[in-house]
């Protein structure tokens, strides 16, 4: 019931006003918090920097459930990648001893292969990303967005309802 | 379109001000509750604590701490009355727990609990193994050693027992006296079956008849033709002839008479059969009292053999207890398994952050405990305990982070006292090496008052120790040197060996001990020398002569009496026998005797019809003569 809600109000959002930036970066901090396992230290930073700035907190939402599955898929590339870099790149290793002893560093589970790998992959993928998803939300609202809205389904769910109190608060 | 979303900046500095404030505020009982969790999933045993106070800046004050002992619910692993630390705050940012000094006061340890210290059924861990192997391999070496010291009880024996080994060697010894007393008796036996058979077979009856024959024929002779001269002739050389065999018979029977006499005298050879084997049996039982008499052996090692061992076993103990908590060199990179992925842990090496001049903070480290403990505590022995107060450096869970090795010093006291001990902990290489010292001047006697196996008292005296203890990986290398003077050692002796040796030490007043131990389990090397193997060695062995020579006596005598006895017995059966045969002779002699001289008288009788036959014969024989 939750997801289903979570959908629609993405939905609601991409027929919204909203700026196509506030939802990519909703998108975009939301696959960082979503592909790393657990909530290691940096995954506060990452919802501090969503709450902070003014971006979309259903599309964070939203993109943490989406991303949080896909990690499952991910796991295994990201798991040879953090051990590559942790294990097996000795010209890292007094990088990583440094941060081992660092003040919080070791917070955020960075001596996690999973973690170091699915985080690397999140930051080399955040701009990119980013780009893509602002330039979706455009190009759905100019040639998609008409055809969309007359979904009997979209009508259904009162996708069209401009007046949902969400909306205010996570425009 | 606002950048920053301000309504929700003010709710969230409220919301973690107030996580803050209220971690702040409640601090104390989470800390508490989460030393509790942590201590019982770590020791085993329920953990208890009292009081719980912390500071913003790290000052941590336990009061009441007690670890019950999962191996014995009802007993304490440590119970520590106050306990007070400086934590370094930054450090927990890092995950590591820095204490830059902690203070444990009053620390004791096995005391008797009120309440069971089990933790419920789903939270129990396995009883720990009682013994570690490797102290279990030096305690097997230890007993072999000991064995092989041997002990005082051969001497004590020899001294207390001396009827029963007497009576066991006299029992074991099968003596050629007794033989050679049983040999006599076969022989004197036989002899004197053969005497009696032969004195049977002397048949009197027949000599008797012949007699009476002889005289019956006498009676009946008369010369009344010159044919009757002729017949009286031949008669009468008949009964000669019988008289003839009679006194034979006598003489023969005189002869079995002295025979008799002679075969059955005691001093036949018989007794100085039996006397030289006594003498063969005394030299045989001197030689095995010989053999009986214990080896010359350096008296140092049944001495103090079994005090050395059990020091080094503790010793041992504790090190293998400090290393059990104290874990071998990590790793500069630990890869261990997590839920999703690996953990790598990056253990820092102090020297290479040296260069970097970068601070190196271990997962867990105290730099500085101070502590006084005690060995009593409720439940234990009313015996003075020890009182120990002392300092650990750099108790450390990586020491190749710090590059220093866990130090000790502390300073053990019982009334007057004094022990001075030392640890030096090292375990930055793969093979630890551990060492303890233990030194003590002019310590009063009781430390090592003896009183305990053969070691007699000692009433007074002090005593100089230096100890060392060192576990080089599974290699011990253990020396001590104890010095006694002014020794006086007290008459009150538990037991006979301890009375022998306290009447042997009189007049040391002062001797030197030198132990060593040495080696790996399975071969190690153990020596203990002292002055009083020269000095009380010789003693023993005196001694031992002593009581063997006393020994030898009575054997030499009991010996003797025991073959005597039997001797005197056989005797007694011999002179019986003699009798008896002397009296079957006497009784035929006389009776042959006898009948000699009835014959002789009947030949008297007939002495003058004999006479005038004479003429006749010869005048028979004249005739005959003429006729020729």
């Amino acid at each position: 019931m939750n997801i289903l809600k979570m959908i629609i109000k993405t939905l609601k959002l991409l027929n919204s006003n909203a700026s196509p930036w506030t939802i990519a970066f909703g998108m975009a901090f939301g696959m960082l918090i979503g592909l790393t396992p657990g909530f290691p230290l940096h995954d506060y930073l990452f919802i501090f920097l969503a709450l902070f700035f003014n971006v979309s907190i259903p599309a964070t939402l939203f993109s943490m459930l989406i991303f949080s599955l896909l990690s499952l898929l991910l796991t295994a590339p990201a798991h040879a990648l953090g051990y590559r870099l942790l294990v097996d790149t000795p010209s890292l290793t007094p990088l990583w001893t440094q941060w081992y002893t660092m003040p919080l560093l070791p917070f955020t589970r960075f001596y996690n292969s999973v973690v170091l790998g699915t985080t690397l992959i999140g930051l080399i993928c955040f701009i990119p990303l980013l780009f893509k998803i602002k330039f979706l939300v455009v190009y759905y609202r100019k040639h998609l967005q008409q055809k969309v809205m007359k979904w009997k389904i979209m009508q259904l769910l009162n996708v069209g309802n401009w007046l949902n109190v969400d909306d205010k608060l996570m425009g | 379109m606002k950048i920053i979303r301000w309504s929700f900046v003010i709710p969230l500095l409220v919301i973690c001000v107030g996580t803050v404030a209220v971690l702040l505020v409640f601090r104390d009982p989470l800390i508490k509750k989460a030393l509790i969790v942590n201590g019982e999933n770590a020791f085993g045993a329920k953990v208890e604590i009292d009081e719980l106070k912390t500071t913003l800046a790290g000052n941590l004050t336990i009061t009441g701490l007690r670890i019950a002992d999962r191996n014995d619910v009802w007993k304490n692993m440590a119970d520590i009355k106050k306990l007070s630390a400086t934590v370094n705050t930054a450090a927990l940012l890092t995950q590591k727990i820095i204490v830059e000094e902690a203070n444990l006061e009053n620390l004791t340890w096995g005391t008797k609990r009120t309440t069971s210290g089990a933790l419920p059924a789903g939270r129990q861990k396995k009883p720990a193994l009682s013994a570690d192997n490797l102290l279990a391999a030096f305690k097997k070496r230890f007993a072999q050693d000991q064995q092989q010291a041997g002990s005082f009880d051969v001497l004590a024996n020899l001294q207390k027992n001396i009827e029963e080994y007497k009576n066991s060697l006299l029992a074991g010894a099968d003596l050629q006296s007794l033989r050679a007393v049983d040999t006599v008796r076969g022989e004197l036996t036989g002899k004197y079956e053969e005497y009696g058979k032969k004195i049977q077979q002397f048949d009197v009856n027949k000599y008797t008849r012949d007699i009476q024959a002889a005289i019956e024929d006498l009676k009946n002779t008369k010369v009344g033709s010159l044919q009757d001269i002729q017949a009286a002739q031949g008669k009468l050389a008949k009964v000669n002839e019988t008289k003839k065999v009679l006194e034979t018979a006598i003489n023969d029977l005189k002869s079995m008479q002295q025979d008799v006499t002679s075969a059955f005298s005691e001093n036949a050879g018989a007794t100085q059969k039996i006397t030289d084997a006594i003498n063969a049996d005394v030299n045989l039982v001197s030689t095995k009292l010989q053999e009986a008499k214990p080896d010359k052996r350096d008296i140092a090692p049944m001495l103090f053999g079994p005090e050395w061992g059990d020091r080094v076993l503790t010793a041992v103990d504790t090190i293998m207890f400090i290393r059990k908590h104290l874990p071998p060199p990590r790793a500069k990179q630990k890869i261990t398994p997590a839920e999703r992925g690996v953990d790598v842990s990056f253990t820092p090496d102090a020297a290479e952050a040296a260069k970097t001049n970068t601070p190196v903070w271990p997962q867990l480290l105290v730099k500085k405990i101070s502590f006084s403990a005690s060995t009593g505590g409720a439940g234990k022995e009313a015996t003075a305990p020890l009182t120990i107060t002392g300092t650990a450096l750099d108790v450390c869970s990586e020491q190749n982070a710090i590059n220093k090795p866990l130090t000790l010093t502390a300073t053990a006291q019982r009334d007057n006292q004094t022990y001075d001990l030392t640890g030096n902990f090292d375990h930055r290489q793969s093979v630890p090496v551990d060492t303890i010292t233990v030194k003590s001047a002019n310590l009063d006697i009781a430390a090592i008052s003896g009183g305990s196996g053969a070691m007699p008292k000692l009433a007074a005296g002090t005593v100089n120790i230096d100890a060392l203890f060192s576990l080089n990986g599974d290699i011990l290398d253990s020396k001590l040197n104890l010095a006694v003077n002014n020794a006086a050692f007290s008459a009150d002796a538990a037991t006979e060996s301890q009375k022998i040796l306290t009447g042997l030490l009189q007049g040391i007043s002062s001797f030197t001990v030198t132990a060593t131990a040495a080696g790996a389990p399975d071969n190690l090397q153990t020596t203990i020398s002292s002055d009083l193997d020269g000095a009380v060695g010789d003693k023993i062995n005196a001694l031992a002569e002593e009581k063997i020579g006393q020994l030898k006596t009575q054997l030499q005598d009991s010996i003797r009496s025991q073959a005597e006895q039997k001797t005197k017995e056989l005797f007694q059966q011999v002179s019986g026998n003699k009798g008896g045969l002397e009296q079957m002779i006497t009784e035929k002699l006389s009776a042959l005797t006898k009948g000699n001289e009835q014959l002789q008288n009947a030949l008297n009788s007939q002495t003058p019809a004999a006479a005038a036959s004479e003429p006749v014969k010869s005048a028979v024989e004249g005739l005959k003569g003429l006729f020729k």
